[in-house]
């Protein structure tokens, strides 16, 4: 029902039940805010989106009152302008001044905020918080000084992720972010999803960083310099400059990582190619064992984490296939120096990626073989923004080239797999072709439906495979309920909503719209790509026909394997 | 000792999180303060993870993450106390006995609480080592308690 | 009584946790000389409780009176137990009356006691020889023991340590002896819930039911609907005795209303002032009280579940009521189809794990969830969505225990008392520089200077009164020039101050205001719940500005000058962005001290900023010393202690002070043997 509010003199419409907050946004008029998160109720922390009432003696916080008829409501009288000035200054009395040299400038919320408010003076002084970092994490950097307490990675991480690493310890001024007992990160629950990254309004929480040593290598003369990224990164990173995606972007990045130095362009689609047709195989073999097994696909790195430290029931139900990303960092350090004629160790492997937890991934025992990390260093989109703006480097004006062989062309299905669902979908395209059934039009809807579990059943009777999504944590609550009734054949879990889309290594993660976006572009050009499935893929034929026969590290399957066991970590 | 709230865990077994905090208070009262196993433990039984208890716990001045001291001292910080003080009894103790407010020295001597009111302002400013209590109505005083506390160990 | 009877409620209440009582707690637990028999059970339930008239028959009455120790054969002496008078001494007072009664033989019962109310009196000692009135003494120590119970027992009566006598004017009355409520400190109050005749073993269920209690509550549930008892409620005009003072009634009807098959009533006994005693002095004297209030209030709102939210590290309040909430569930009047009224109430104590914020509602419903105590955006309210989402009343203890006297003797009389708007009483708890403290009770709309001249006897030693501090941290202070300001919620309102905690501190020239609003916000900075920004960053901001205020930092440069003003102009606006903006109650009325000391006392509060000097003398951190060159013998005795090393000289010539350095603490003028440092 609609009713009508007056603000600032001006009517307007809302929706009765609605929040002021709402209302507002929906007409235009922004007021700020730093504790709200979209999907999520009003906690009424930050008190920076109050409004005045007429009739109440308080200001109001426009997050949390419901609109009510004929409310007269005023955004940015004298007194509330006073009242959220004075809270920024409060804020930014000690917060740490080097805004210049933060993770956030130009990209923080509260400097956004101050600068609006117009704070031009720092009227309350007092001593700024000492730095207190937290860098024993491989994937996720902390820094309490610059934590205003907004709640945002502590919500999320209970709320959404459903992990509970984050928590309010202590009270009053004491009162900070912390893991169990206070203690370092890499001794907590972490996933590394990096969500809390994406909801930080501040510098208090970004991703470790590894520009540095990337930039370090690039120099070197002695060793020959790789790249691997997903076309999801290439979308990200067209978003971030605002340019438009296109397979001509992802051919001009290709170009970009040349002029950084890099010698040879990978695509980690090829990696996903090798994992859907290795998990199909698998699948499809348990079929005709009738071995009844049910596979949990491994390839999320955060899920992996998670299941070591909580599911120990599940360990030996994991599929044991690497992430994409290592499966292209083990085949490269595998294939290249044959190819090359160059020493494994003079190859300096990078991968972009969009997520933190891929750097946590890369230092995996499992993937360090000889003493020799398959993937030396993993950037996020943000670093690897980082790295083209360091390098002066204008996109718009480079010319395109194609990724280097051997691991230049991927899939259609290799494009899925950043999705969540989407290795689902891709091994579902090589059974059905594998063994001449169709999924149904209605399943096919199914797939790409939104939810955190969803559940797809492939043929019928002997040749029938029932397979489960869990898309996001949450979903796993929901799983256990459907197990007991039903018996999955893949059961395929990412730890973040919607998949790799919503990475914790790329701005805009945490907005709906974006994150939607990048499904619906990913989704077409899947559709366009002329190179169908897995198999069709010259580099994969010639990874199963040409390389593996001739290459002794190829062929022992275990580089593609990782082993798992019982993570003891405070939950 | 350590598992000494075992059996106040088996009391509980079908608790929800309503019971956490007399959980909590429990394991406190027999123990003399909450380990990090108890909160592990704890947090399996319940389903609740170490950090959410951690973070409820840390929230409540009445619970504690280590022992007390031998000598548990509380100085009262009613407000009759406050301005009927001479000296600044905490300042005093914290640094002739090297523990602070809240914590409990190294060697495990002492430990040193700001309390509300006792109900007994009269005698005010109140101090209580353990269970007996004294009135700090001047430095003289307080020197004395000081020493009282210091000796006899 | 046979444990395995309890009903099931008593099992809730037992698996609470206990902090370790103390031995007075214990003591309290088992009252030797009741006469717990099977037999006064019998008499007490179905003769009393369930017997369906207000009278009961003569037989029955007579057995009440030596229940009560109204009608006694030999002497009852008792001793006042509660934490303040533990403090004082109770314990061994008790101890050395039972060793007197034991080497001389003397058949006396000896029994515990509520309070009288002014804490300086404790121990407080009453004496009732058979057939004479009850006599009161004060401040006897384990040392006065002995010549009391000589005197007394031979019909002697030591006058300066007597308060008076208690009971009636003619049989029994000690001649030239005043009565009780003669005294000054009773004779301005009007004492409902602190009543002195109910005084001997608070927390035994049979001396309650015999002095008429519990008989409400079964006539309640028996003859009342819901609706009347709300109703009734409502139209005596009880407020919420804390807080905003909504109709109590009102509230109860809310909860009543909301459709919902699970409703849950707290009694909120959590001390909302640190400097205050009230709940827990009202619950150690009348426990009984209490829980039936509880019991009335959640069949007026049909909750079934009630929780006592107690503070922590109040002991003996603790072991008070939770005895007497065994003893209530072992009668039968909590648990299962109480009396067979159909009526269910379990009673559950909590203890406040230890978070001041948690006296605000919200805050302590997540701390009884078992969350962090963070107060919650409202809407929506508790009375809709509270405790897991149910309708949920939250009171506090005073006003509960208002409950049961207003359904036994009639809202017209409750209403009888106070002013248009405010009715009843109100408990302060009185402290601070007074001659007298403790609990007190008067009637709504008694002017402040009646409780300070009259009931409390002035200002110790004579000094004159300053302002009063009301209702505690989130209070104000009232400069002695108003304070005839009456004490009801209007009335304080219009003054912008609150009835609040009922803490009510006495002040004099001797406090320095500037020092109490940084005592506050210290507190306040640390018990602040962090959730909020402008309750977190302003608390602590003002008080690191307030102590900056208070004392010299250790150098004091031309740019620290700066930052301290800098920082005192904008104390206000924050105070008053706090106020606005702030989530709970804790934030927007932190400021509150603050501010007040800004109306009222603004002259010294810049006399500490502009002049760097303190009139009360007592913001030691801005004294300044110097040593007299002519008595210095150069012993180097201060220049040793001094903490900052600001004193320097050469052995056996004066020393002298380097006043940049100087951060006033004030050892060397307490170490010097020669008078030779002083107060510049």
């Amino acid at each position: 029902m609609q009713i009508t509010i007056e603000v600032n003199n001006k009517k307007l419409r809302a929706e009765k039940g609605e929040t002021i907050l709402s209302a507002l946004n929906r007409n235009g008029i922004n007021i700020p805010t730093l504790c709200r998160l979209e999907g999520l109720s009003p906690t009424g922390a930050c008190r920076l989106c109050v409004v005045e009432v007429e009739g109440e003696a308080m200001l109001v916080t426009a997050c949390s009152e419901p609109v009510k008829e004929w409310m007269k409501i005023r955004t940015h009288s004298p007194r509330v302008i006073r009242a959220r000035k004075a809270i920024v200054e409060l804020l930014l009395s000690n917060h740490p001044d080097n805004c210049l040299y933060c993770d956030r400038n130009l990209a923080c919320e509260l400097q956004d905020i101050a600068y609006e408010l117009n704070i031009r003076e720092r009227r309350l002084s007092s001593d700024a918080m000492p730095v207190m970092l937290d860098q024993s994490s491989p994937a996720i950097t902390r820094d309490l000084a610059k934590c205003i307490l907004c709640g945002r990675c502590v919500r999320i991480c209970e709320e959404v992720m459903t992990i509970n690493t984050l928590g309010f310890i202590g009270k009053g001024r004491g009162t900070h972010v912390g893991t169990t007992m206070d203690k370092d990160f890499n001794f907590s629950s972490c996933i590394h999803c990096g969500q809390c990254v994406n909801v930080c309004p501040t510098g208090a929480m970004h991703e470790r960083y590894n520009v540095k040593e990337v930039q370090d290598y690039l120099d070197r003369d002695d060793m020959l310099k790789v790249v691997q990224y997903s076309s999801l990164v290439a979308r990200s990173i067209a978003e971030e400059l605002g340019m438009k995606y296109s397979t001509s972007f992802e051919e001009k990045l290709n170009e970009a990582f040349t002029r950084l130095g890099f010698d040879r362009v990978y695509s980690t689609g090829f990696g996903s190619d090798v994992l859907i047709t290795e998990l199909s195989e698998q699948l499809a073999k348990n079929k005709s064992k009738k071995s009844g097994a049910t596979v949990f696909t491994s390839h999320c790195p955060a899920w992996v984490k998670f299941a070591e430290q909580t599911m120990e029931g599940v360990l030996d139900k994991l599929s044991g296939f690497k992430s994409p990303q290592q499966v292209t960092g083990a085949v490269i350090k595998a294939l290249v120096p044959q190819l090359e004629k160059v020493e494994p160790e003079q190859i300096y492997s990078v991968s972009v990626t969009a997520c933190t937890a891929a750097k946590y991934d890369a230092r995996r025992d499992d993937n360090t073989r000889k003493g020799i990390s398959d993937i030396e260093t993993v950037l996020t989109v943000r670093e690897m923004i980082r790295l083209l703006r360091l390098y002066g480097i204008d996109m718009n004006m480079l010319d395109g080239r194609h990724a280097d062989e051997p691991f230049n062309l991927k899939s259609s299905c290799s494009l899925l797999t950043s999705l969540s669902g989407g290795l689902t979908e891709s091994v579902i395209r090589v059974l059905s072709e594998r063994h001449g059934i169709e999924l149904s039009p209605g399943e096919i809807r199914k797939l790409r439906t939104v939810g955190s579990f969803r559940e797809i059943t492939l043929g019928r009777g002997k040749l029938k495979y029932n397979f489960a999504i869990v898309n996001g944590l949450k979903g796993l609550s929901q799983l256990e309920e459907m197990q007991k009734k039903v018996h999955y054949d893949l059961v395929e879990v990412m730890a973040c909503d919607s998949g790799c889309v919503r990475g914790g290594g790329m701005d805009g993660s945490e907005a709906e719209s974006i994150v939607k976006e990048r499904v619906r572009s990913i989704c077409k050009s899947s559709k366009a790509n002329v190179i169908k499935l897995p198999a069709d893929n010259p580099s994969i034929r010639n990874y199963y026909d040409r390389w593996i026969p001739g290459n002794a590290d190829l062929a022992d399957r275990k580089i593609l394997m990782n082993s798992y066991s019982k993570k003891e970590v405070l939950l | 000792m350590a598992n000494d709230y075992e059996e106040i865990l088996s009391k509980y077994r079908s608790a929800n999180r309503m019971d956490l905090i007399p959980i909590l208070q429990e394991i406190q009262e027999q123990n003399g303060y909450i380990s990090e196993k108890a909160i592990r433990d704890l947090g399996k039984m319940l389903d609740i993870s170490t950090t959410g208890i951690y973070s409820i716990a840390s929230f409540y001045d009445g619970l504690h993450f280590n022992p007390h001291g031998k000598k548990h001292i509380r100085v009262c910080n009613g407000t009759s106390c406050f301005i009927n003080r001479q000296v600044n009894i905490m300042q005093v103790i914290e640094e002739e006995l090297m523990v602070k407010n809240g914590e409990t020295s190294a060697d495990g001597k002492y430990s040193l609480e700001l309390v509300d009111c006792m109900g007994a302002c009269h005698s005010g400013p109140l101090l209580a080592v353990n269970n007996e209590y004294h009135s700090v109505r001047s430095e003289k005083d307080l020197k004395r308690i000081i020493e009282m506390i210091r000796s006899d160990e | 009584m046979s444990k395995e009877k309890a009903p099931k409620a008593t099992k809730a209440t037992e698996v609470t946790g206990t902090p370790k009582g103390t031995e007075a707690a214990k003591a309290a637990e088992s009252p030797k000389d009741v006469k717990n028999s099977e037999e006064t059970r019998q008499v007490l339930t179905e003769k009393v409780l369930a017997y369906n008239s207000d009278t009961v028959s003569a037989g029955v009455s007579s057995f009440l009176d030596k229940l009560t120790r109204e009608d006694n054969d030999i002497p009852v002496i008792s001793v006042s137990f509660n934490s303040g008078s533990i403090i004082s001494g109770a314990l061994d007072t008790w101890n050395a009356i039972e060793q007197y009664l034991a080497d001389y033989e003397v058949d006396a019962e000896l029994m515990h006691g509520g309070w009288f109310g002014a804490i300086n009196f404790d121990p407080v000692v009453t004496i009732k020889l058979p057939g004479k009135n009850m006599l009161y003494f004060r401040n006897i120590f384990e040392s006065k023991v002995e010549s009391l119970l000589n005197s007394v027992l031979h019909n002697e009566i030591p006058k300066d340590d007597l308060l008076g006598q208690q009971g009636n004017d003619d049989y029994g009355k000690w001649p030239g002896t005043d009565f009780l409520e003669d005294h000054s400190f009773l004779k301005s109050q009007k004492r409902w819930l602190l009543n002195s005749r109910e005084y001997y073993e608070p927390s035994d269920i049979e001396l309650y039911i015999a002095r008429g209690g519990y008989k409400t509550l079964i006539k309640t549930l028996n003859s009342y609907t819901i609706e009347e008892v709300c109703d009734i409620v409502e139209e005596s005009g009880l407020r919420g005795r804390s807080g905003s003072g909504f109709s109590t009634g009102k509230k109860l009807r809310l909860a009543l209303n909301s459709d919902s098959e699970l409703k849950y009533l707290i009694c909120n006994a959590r001390e909302s002032d640190p400097g205050a005693f009230t709940d827990k002095m009202l619950i150690e004297g009348q426990p009984h009280l209490l829980i039936e209030g509880i019991a009335i209030a959640s069949y007026a709102m049909g909750a079934s579940k009630a929780y006592i939210y107690i503070q922590n590290g109040a002991d003996h309040t603790t072991a008070v009521l939770r005895e007497s909430l065994r003893q209530a569930a072992d009668y039968g009047l909590l648990g299962y189809n109480i009396f067979d009224s159909g009526f269910n109430l379990d009673i559950e104590l909590r203890v406040d794990p230890g978070a001041f914020v948690c006296g605000e509602e919200t805050a302590l419903i997540g701390s009884l969830e078992g969350k962090r105590g963070m107060p919650q955006v409202k809407p929506p309210f508790p009375s809709t969505s509270g405790l897991n989402n149910y309708p949920t009343v939250i009171n506090n203890a005073e006003t509960l225990m208002n409950v049961p006297l207003i359904m036994r003797n009639g809202p017209e009389w409750f209403s009888s008392a106070g002013t248009e708007k405010s009715k009843g009483t109100k408990v302060f708890y009185l402290s601070g520089r007074s001659a007298l403290q403790g609990i007190i009770e008067v009637e709504m709309g008694t002017p402040i200077s009646t409780i300070i001249e009259d009931i409390a006897d002035g200002i110790a030693g004579g000094k004159e009164l300053k302002a009063v501090l009301i209702g505690g941290m989130v209070g104000n202070i009232i400069p002695a020039e108003k304070t005839g300001l009456l004490v009801d919620y209007e009335d304080l309102e219009a003054a912008g101050a609150a009835l609040g905690s009922g803490g009510l501190v006495t002040l004099d020239e001797s406090t320095c205001l500037v020092d109490l609003a940084r005592y506050q916000m210290d507190y306040m900075h640390r018990q602040s719940c962090g959730k909020c920004i402008p309750c977190r960053e302003g608390t602590s901001k003002m008080y690191d500005i307030l102590s900056g205020v208070v004392k010299k930092p250790p150098v004091e440069s031309s740019m620290s000058t700066l930052e301290r003003f800098k920082g005192v102009m904008q104390l206000e606006n924050i105070a008053n962005v706090m106020k606005e903006t702030s989530l709970c109650g804790l934030g927007q009325n932190a400021p509150n001290l603050f501010l007040s000391v800004l109306s009222d006392f603004r002259d010294e509060l810049e006399e500490h900023i502009f002049d760097r000097k303190c009139r009360a003398g007592r913001c030691h951190g801005l004294r300044t010393f110097i040593i007299d060159v002519d008595k210095c013998t150069g012993c180097t005795i201060c220049a040793e202690r001094c903490p900052v090393n600001a004193i320097y000289g050469t052995r056996l010539q004066p020393y002298f002070i380097v006043e940049d350095k100087c951060t006033g603490c004030g050892i060397c003028y307490d170490v010097c043997k020669f008078d030779a440092v002083s107060v510049k």
